[in-house]
């Protein structure tokens, strides 16, 4: 199915509710907490790869333990195709892309079999959701262990480091975690992967908004503003500042790495030079920063605001390089870059706390608390 | 020997352009408080110079003499020093004026980042060239000339020179800190700012100057780094994790810390993965930024304080074994 309403088709709009959900999870760590994850890309293209690099490998393995003939037919037919290979696992053979692609023949009939079995489709979704989860958790505390308990310029330097050297270098030269420069393709559920993942990211985003909401205002809520504002009273009066910075790095890195694995689903392909830097972790600041720190209302309206200006930018600005008489690409490529960047700075500078500013919590009634506590 | 002494060499070099970037970073650290994400392609502005002044000048010449490094690494030291000192004036005072805490001020330096990078990506692809093919990766060593070294290799000049002149801006930074009236009192601004004010130093001068000093010897390391790679902003994105490697390994609380910092790192990242490489039989060579963040994971979780806040005289009585060593 394919939505367009004037520049505005569906990978804009799986983008958006992507960036949501991305953006929100930020929000909870940068936002409530102070902790300046200037890392979100390795969260959001773990997720990818769970899609892609862990999600093949898992649907080979588990087609192959539920329907052997179906596997050994494929692998037969891989073998016929190379005779040099000799293959005889379907989760090997479905993350292989070098020195034979068999990446390329074995995704596909994985994706025709999950089409044609809906109860392995759903086992082999909830799996890799699962798992999505998990390795998101442990990339996050590996991302920002050896910081939590120190000032937040050294956990921004981590969480910086730890995300250039794992998406831009270890899964970029790393043929077998990933495909490496080439990439992978990723374990589609349906005949329609755009669609499904509009559906899959509009789940995600809503819920993570609704979420982000419940915490903001929840104790826990007001326990990472107070880390946030000051470290010292927040362990004065009982908080433990390390274990809620983990605990929020972890929960944020779920969302994004969720957000991520949808996101993958439309663009069923995974490579990790295309989560950049850029993408992932400048533009949902950019977003988090425009709509405004610490409220999720501020935050959804930065996102909106930002992607629709990107858009109407991006399609407009090809005519750029046509005019100066230079190549396609060359000052439009770098256009929506340099007009983010200067927006967050105009941001910062007119209006630091951004369209929406953040709000005081909301507890109970005080009043109600007094009816119902019994008089001396 | 499982190296051979030209790679001793270039991993001499690499480190020495790391350990210059992570001096200028923690310089900058130090005076005004802001780690600044921006500090490698701030660095990477002078392969801009080094392309201009090579298809300009020096190709239609007939080739690189050593002049060549004396006027880059000057022409890009006082460039791209300015370059800094526009950043800090233009963008990032006026943030901690209107009172951006730190973590706002970083978000800025990100976007100075974005920005520059995307200007020095269009500047060098649209460069009119009239010597080089094309200005966006040109391999600048290939116009060097070489020295020849014992044991029948031949290296480009540039592996020796840049590693002399990380000793020597070293050893002027020195004289400057310790000798002039001016330095006495950046020294006394790192120490306790309000006092200092106090005392009538203009802090806001030292800050600035401090910004322009950093922003010189990143540029001199965006030279070396320019012949080492080739013309490419997109290796910023790699070398700020060993530049604020270094930094950290440094401990962000001295200059020449950070100098060193950035050497070891810059150095281990060769040395390592091409040892591991021989032991293993494996091809690990790529994995240079791996070990810049084991090496930060490692100080961060042993030794937060980094090579400055390690006891050396404690350290050598444990491993001496004699005296008072242990308490």
């Amino acid at each position: 199915m394919e939505i367009k309403l004037w520049i505005f088709d569906t990978s804009w709009f799986i983008s958006l509710l992507a960036f949501i959900a991305v953006a929100i999870s930020l929000n909870l760590e940068a936002g409530y907490t102070g902790i300046p994850n200037f890392g979100k890309t390795v969260f959001v293209f773990v997720g990818a790869w769970a899609a892609a690099g862990i999600g093949v490998r898992i649907a080979g393995w588990l087609i192959q333990v539920i329907d052997p003939a179906f596997a050994s037919e494929v692998l037969g037919r891989i073998n016929a195709i190379y005779p040099g290979l000799q293959v005889d696992s379907l989760a090997k053979a479905a993350a292989m892309v070098d020195p034979f692609n068999t990446n390329k023949i074995v995704v596909p009939e994985i994706t025709a079999y999950l089409q044609q079995h809906l109860g392995v489709a759903i086992l082999l979704f909830i799996i890799l959701i699962v798992v999505t989860g998990i390795i998101a958790a442990i990339f996050g505390v590996a991302a920002s262990y050896a910081a939590v308990r120190l000032k937040e310029d050294y956990l921004a330097i981590l969480l910086l480091a730890f995300s250039e050297a794992m998406v831009s270098v270890l899964f970029d030269q790393n043929m077998t975690l990933n495909g490496g420069n080439q990439g992978l393709w990723a374990i589609t559920f349906t005949s329609d992967p755009l669609l499904f993942s509009l559906a899959l990211t509009a789940a995600i985003a809503v819920l993570t908004f609704i979420y982000a909401e419940l915490i903001g205002n929840s104790p826990m809520g007001r326990a990472m503003r107070a880390v946030r504002d000051d470290e010292i009273a927040a362990s004065v009066f009982g908080r433990d500042v390390a274990k809620i910075r983990l605990k929020v790095i972890v929960i944020a890195s779920i969302i994004a790495a969720l957000a991520g694995f949808a996101y993958a689903q439309g663009n069923s392909y995974v490579k990790s030079a295309n989560y950049t830097r850029v993408v992932w972790t400048f533009i949902p600041w950019a977003m988090i920063i425009l709509g405004g720190m610490a409220n999720n209302r501020g935050v959804l309206l930065g996102v909106i605001v930002f992607m629709v200006g990107k858009r109407i930018i991006e399609a407009y600005s090809g005519s750029i390089d046509a005019l100066l008489g230079l190549e396609p690409g060359t000052i439009s490529g770098v256009l929506p870059n340099i007009f983010t960047g200067i927006l967050i700075l105009l941001v910062l500078y007119l209006r630091p706390q951004g369209i929406l500013p953040e709000q005081p919590s909301k507890t109970a009634d005080f009043r109600k608390i007094l009816e119902e506590v019994p008089p001396e | 020997m499982p190296v051979s002494l030209k790679f001793l060499l270039d991993s001499i070099a690499w480190g020495s352009a790391i350990g210059l970037m992570s001096m200028g970073l923690t310089l900058t650290y130090l005076t005004t408080r802001v780690p600044n994400f921006a500090h490698a392609t701030v660095g990477l502005v002078s392969s801009v110079i080094v392309v201009w002044l090579l298809d300009r000048f020096y190709l239609a010449r007939g080739g690189v003499d050593p002049s060549f490094y004396v006027v880059s690494i000057v022409l890009s030291f006082i460039f791209v020093g300015l370059v800094s000192a526009a950043i800090y004036l233009g963008v990032l005072k006026p943030l901690a004026d209107r009172g951006n805490d730190v973590i706002n001020l970083m978000i800025a330096t990100f976007a100075v980042d974005i920005i520059l990078f995307s200007l020095l990506f269009a500047v060098l692809n649209v460069f009119p060239t009239h010597n080089l093919e094309r200005a966006l990766d040109a391999q600048v060593s290939g116009y060097e000339p070489r020295i020849t070294i014992p044991g029948g290799y031949r290296v480009a000049a540039s592996t020796i020179v840049f590693p002399v002149a990380a000793v020597v801006l070293a050893l002027l930074f020195h004289i400057f800190l310790t000798k002039t009236k001016f330095g006495v009192a950046m020294r006394a601004t790192i120490e306790n700012p309000n006092l200092a004010e106090t005392l009538g130093v203009n802090t806001k001068l030292v800050y600035l100057a401090s910004w322009f000093i950093s922003g010189g010897l990143a540029g001199i390391a965006g030279v070396a780094i320019t012949m080492i790679l080739s013309a490419n902003p997109k290796y910023s994105a790699l070398i700020i994790v060993s530049v604020f490697a270094g930094s950290i390994v440094g401990g962000l609380s001295g200059v020449y810390w950070g100098l060193l910092g950035g050497f070891l790192v810059g150095f281990s990242e060769k040395m390592v993965t091409k040892l591991a490489s021989e032991i293993t039989g494996l091809e690990l060579t790529n994995y240079e930024r791996m070990v810049s963040l084991i090496l930060v994971i490692i100080v961060l979780l042993f030794a937060p304080q980094g090579l400055a806040g390690v006891d050396w005289g404690r350290l050598k009585a444990r491993i001496l074994g004699g005296g008072r060593g242990g308490d």
